[in-house]
């Protein structure tokens, strides 16, 4: 791909994470546990995992988080911290299992949806364990269990978004080249 | 949906039920119920809550402000909190222990603890 053409890609999904991110924090969810939310923005991450590498979604990932972070004006607080530490961790998870089913010698098979639901799963894992760091106490993995719970049905939603916008971007010839 | 992605639900599952189960196992037979406050990881104060003291409200200052607790017998709430979100004063009372009220904009930590021992000492 050329690399204009890469790098206006790039930009264009990086303000869609921003959106996303920003529309998210505009959704009330009716569980008092900090950090429960969709997670719209990680189907840009995985999408940009899917279209290009992981040098390029990681850095879609924290362009989004610190411009989002700027615009929504929690740069550098609290859950800017907590949403980053997610976002890395991921991001990481998620590009380890898309390369699983690229490699010949182990024979795992994820789609596009379990992807998602382990990357919602990383990101509530890394949140939790920057909030234990920041507040420097462990009681907080109380949250665990409800959080890994809620990773199932959000990462589950956001994997089938992700493979519609796949579907529709391979029958529109706008991608070629993708195995899901 | 593949096979594998099944095995990953699944095991995603496991572990949210494995910490619930391991949350329950270890906060079993509370005799007495004591509630410990913490700010940026350093205890401020333990309260019986089978014995409250006599003044409910309780103030606790962190680095955004005063967060207000309120006790009475056998729980304990976030009653005033000035982080942004309120999380905290959503989850309401507390009553069992390994429960936790987490405020974490405000560093506060409201932790239940199961006291085994209730007994300070004993004089014969």
């Amino acid at each position: 791909m050329a690399n204009t053409k890469k790098l206006t890609i790039i930009s264009v999904l990086i303000a869609q994470a921003i959106v996303l991110h920003l529309f998210e924090s505009l959704i009330p969810i009716p569980i008092p546990i900090p950090g429960v939310k969709l997670g719209l923005a990680n189907i840009i991450t995985l999408l940009a995992l899917v279209l290009f590498d992981f040098k390029t979604a990681f850095v879609i990932a924290l362009m989004r988080t610190i411009l989002g972070s700027l615009l929504s004006g929690t740069l550098f607080n609290i859950s800017f911290f907590l949403s980053i530490s997610g976002a890395i961790i991921s991001t990481f998870i998620m590009y380890i299992l898309l390369r699983f089913n690229q490699s010949l010698r182990v024979n795992y098979n994820f789609s596009i949806v379990g992807v998602s639901i382990a990357g919602a799963a990383a990101h509530n894992l890394g949140q939790l364990i920057m909030a234990a760091l920041l507040i420097k106490n462990t009681g907080i993995f109380y949250y665990l269990p409800i959080m890994l719970l809620s990773s199932v049905p959000t990462g589950f939603l956001t994997g089938l978004l992700l493979k519609e916008l796949l579907k529709y971007l391979k029958s529109s010839g706008q991608i070629d080249e993708f195995s899901f | 949906m593949t096979k594998h992605d099944k095995i990953l639900i699944g095991i995603v599952l496991i572990f949210s039920l494995l910490g619930y189960l391991i949350f329950c196992i270890v906060n079993q037979d509370a005799s007495s119920l004591l509630a410990e406050i913490s700010v940026n990881g350093s205890v401020i104060t333990k309260i019986d809550l089978n014995n409250p003291p006599s003044d409910r409200i309780i103030n606790i200052p962190g680095p955004l402000g005063n967060s207000i607790i309120e006790v009475k017998p056998g729980a304990i709430r976030m009653k005033f909190s000035p982080c942004p979100d309120h999380h905290c004063m959503n989850t309401g009372w507390i009553n069992r222990s390994g429960q936790v009220i987490a405020c974490i904009p405000n560093r506060v930590i409201i932790k239940l603890l199961a006291d085994k021992n209730p007994v300070d000492a004993i004089s014969h």
